[in-house]
């Protein structure tokens, strides 16, 4: 009885798992920018919920997962700047992508300032930025999974888009 | 999204690696050990307790304490040379001295009710 429970659990962990794998593996992205990490953060959140499957219906669990996802993934960036406080952390952060040719580095440059720009954004918007960039959920499934209001989705969607693009018009920054 | 911020590989969707499925299998699969510490603390504490218990200095036998003891008492017996009597007093009830060649006899006297603080005065 116990195992075939435990199949249905299986299979419905892993269809999620299939078909949120990208987006909870990007939005882990932005906060511990090695796509290796990123990935380990997503089955961590996946082995969290299938040690958790009893209670879990899986038909509303995505926001659950992103919730998951993205509070391992604050852990883990928070723990890689106290390690680098510290001289103990290791550079795992994958590079830029190349570009091409002469506009290269303008390019390297920029994307570089933008991710500079993410990580400095506070938490509650970040969040809600790389949920709604990359989860494919709408405002009201973002809102119950950080447990906000709808509207208050939008407006710190609104607030995080315009702190990047205030800091990027700022000459001296970057 | 793309028409507020710049597009740039920071802000694109990454396709993320092959055999993520596979990974998450084996790890749902291996054997949970993540919580095994919370056995081992009251494990590692009997252990050192048992090692406390076990190396710990115990009081030698009653036996050996009052040789030591005598031998003390007796040690520098040649002080009168033979010829005095010598009277020692110790603190503590002393047990029979084993007896040597070369030393004197030694008998010992006990004052069961003495009061703490008992002094003598040569004749």
């Amino acid at each position: 009885m116990a195992e075939a429970g435990d199949q249905a659990h299986r299979a419905a962990l892993e269809a999620m798992y299939v078909a949120q794998e990208r987006g909870l593996v990007n939005a882990a992205y932005r906060y511990v920018w090695s796509m290796d990490e990123a990935r380990d953060v997503v089955q961590d959140a996946f082995v969290r919920l299938w040690n958790k499957r009893d209670r879990i219906e899986w038909d509303r669990a995505v926001g659950l997962a992103y919730t998951i996802v993205l509070g391992i993934a604050h852990n883990r960036r928070r723990a890689r700047r106290v390690r680098r406080a510290f001289g103990l952390a290791r550079t795992d952060e994958d590079e830029p992508p190349p570009t091409r040719a002469d506009d290269a580095l303008d390019a390297a440059r920029l994307d570089a300032r933008v991710r500079r720009c993410i990580d400095e954004l506070p938490e509650k918007l970040r969040s809600v930025l790389v949920m709604s960039l990359f989860s494919g959920l709408d405002y009201a499934q973002i809102g119950a999974a950080l447990g906000i209001p709808v509207g208050t989705v939008g407006s710190r969607r609104t607030e995080a888009v315009a702190r990047i693009r205030a800091r990027l018009e700022e000459p001296n920054h970057g | 999204m793309a028409d507020e911020l710049p597009d740039v590989p920071a802000l694109r969707v990454i396709e993320p690696p092959p055999g993520g499925l596979v990974a998450l299998r084996a790890r749902i699969d291996r054997p949970r050990r993540g919580r095994r510490w919370f056995v081992m603390v009251p494990l590692f504490a009997v252990a050192a307790l048992l090692v406390v218990l076990v190396a710990r200095p115990r009081p030698a036998p009653r036996e050996v304490d009052a040789l030591r003891a005598s031998e003390g008492v007796l040690r520098d017996h040649e002080i009168g040379r033979g010829e005095v009597p010598f009277y020692w007093v110790a603190s503590r009830r002393g047990g029979p001295s084993p007896r040597t060649r070369g030393r004197p006899a030694v008998t010992t006297i006990s004052i069961d009710d003495a009061p703490r603080v008992t002094t003598f005065r040569a004749p």
